[in-house]
């Protein structure tokens, strides 16, 4: 660790060392405490952490959970009707999350049904693979 | 070169696992675990609440259409979301540029407001702004590390990027909003 890759680091992922790369955060933060010349940076990476940090975080309406549990409810009918009486457990087709679903939300609701997504969702799985890229392909 | 499959240690794995097999509380974990994340991935890409909805409620459609078949180890179930919520934002980004609309989404007011006395509240949303003006890879390399806190590794693969380049997205995103938010003074985001 040196005070240029401090600084990288700091314009990279800002104030937080809990933001930096796990293998060089104790080096860093060691640096910084040596070296009050790169308290300024720091600083200013601390400022725009607190402005980015003052973004609201968005949370979930009541409505859009209700709706995500009813589409788990239906995605479970939809496999349990591909896999008949044969399969031991309905996927999700059950009372419990049934009961756990606001009726309301059930009822009103248009769920969001891309049937066409399965395909492109293990495609994406494939892509996600990321166990088979090496480190040293990856880190260039 | 090391080309065997590394096995990925997973904290969501035995919650996708019982998901997978139906458990409804499962269900009901994965929901709270997993929905305000993938939704706070989509406004901040998107900067439209209604269609960060959307997207939030199409990535978890398919969370449950991939869990029974899910194989662990490969990768993590948060990796995988993200991927595919990015995915679903990129779409919706490229159909912005194809069909512009009458009233694009909040970038209004990216004028200076030197005597407003910025409250947090404001400041966010000339952070909102200025993030949503950034270019999307910057915006996307900068959601990624700073607001879903992946790590450097996590959201480089994500972004089919080295690391290297990953922090220079990094940096010169952070660089577009501290110049585009000079004027807000230190201290008035609140921290």
């Amino acid at each position: 660790m040196n005070a240029e890759r401090l600084e990288r680091l700091i314009e990279s992922y800002g104030a937080s060392p809990r933001r930096w790369p796990q293998d060089e955060r104790a080096a860093a933060e060691r640096l910084l405490a040596e070296r009050p010349d790169l308290r300024a940076s720091h600083q200013a990476a601390l400022d725009l952490d607190h402005w980015l940090d003052a973004v609201p975080n968005p949370r979930p309406s009541m409505a859009l959970h209700d709706q995500v549990l009813a589409s788990a409810i239906q995605a479970g009918r939809r496999r349990s009707s591909v896999f008949g009486l044969s399969r031991p457990l309905a996927w999700l087709a059950g009372a419990g999350l049934a009961a756990a679903t606001c009726a309301g939300a059930l009822s009103g609701m248009a769920l969001t049904t891309h049937m066409t997504a399965d395909a492109r969702a293990e495609a994406v799985y494939a892509q996600a693979a990321f166990g088979v890229i090496d480190d040293a392909e990856v880190l260039g | 070169m090391r080309s065997a499959c590394l096995a990925v240690e997973d904290p969501d794995e035995d919650l996708v696992r019982r998901v997978g097999r139906g458990d409804p509380a499962a269900v009901q974990a994965l929901v709270a675990r997993k929905l305000p994340r993938m939704l706070a991935l989509a406004q901040r890409m998107l900067n439209d609440p209604a269609e960060a909805e959307d997207v939030a409620q199409e990535v978890m459609l398919r969370a449950w259409r991939q869990a029974p078949s899910w194989r662990p180890g490969a990768a993590r179930f948060d990796t995988w979301l993200h991927r595919v919520g990015l995915n679903l934002c990129y779409d919706r980004l490229r159909r912005r540029r194809e069909i512009p609309t009458e009233a694009p989404p909040e970038r209004p007011d990216e004028g200076p407001a030197p005597d407003r006395g910025l409250m947090a509240a404001d400041t966010g949303r000339r952070v909102q702004v200025a993030l949503a003006a950034l270019p999307d890879r910057q915006r996307e390399a900068l959601v990624l590390c700073h607001y879903q806190e992946l790590s450097n590794i996590e959201a480089a693969r994500l972004m089919t990027v080295s690391v290297e380049a990953l922090e220079s997205l990094l940096s010169r995103g952070r660089r577009a909003l501290r110049t585009a938010l000079a004027d807000i003074a230190p201290g008035a985001g609140g921290g």
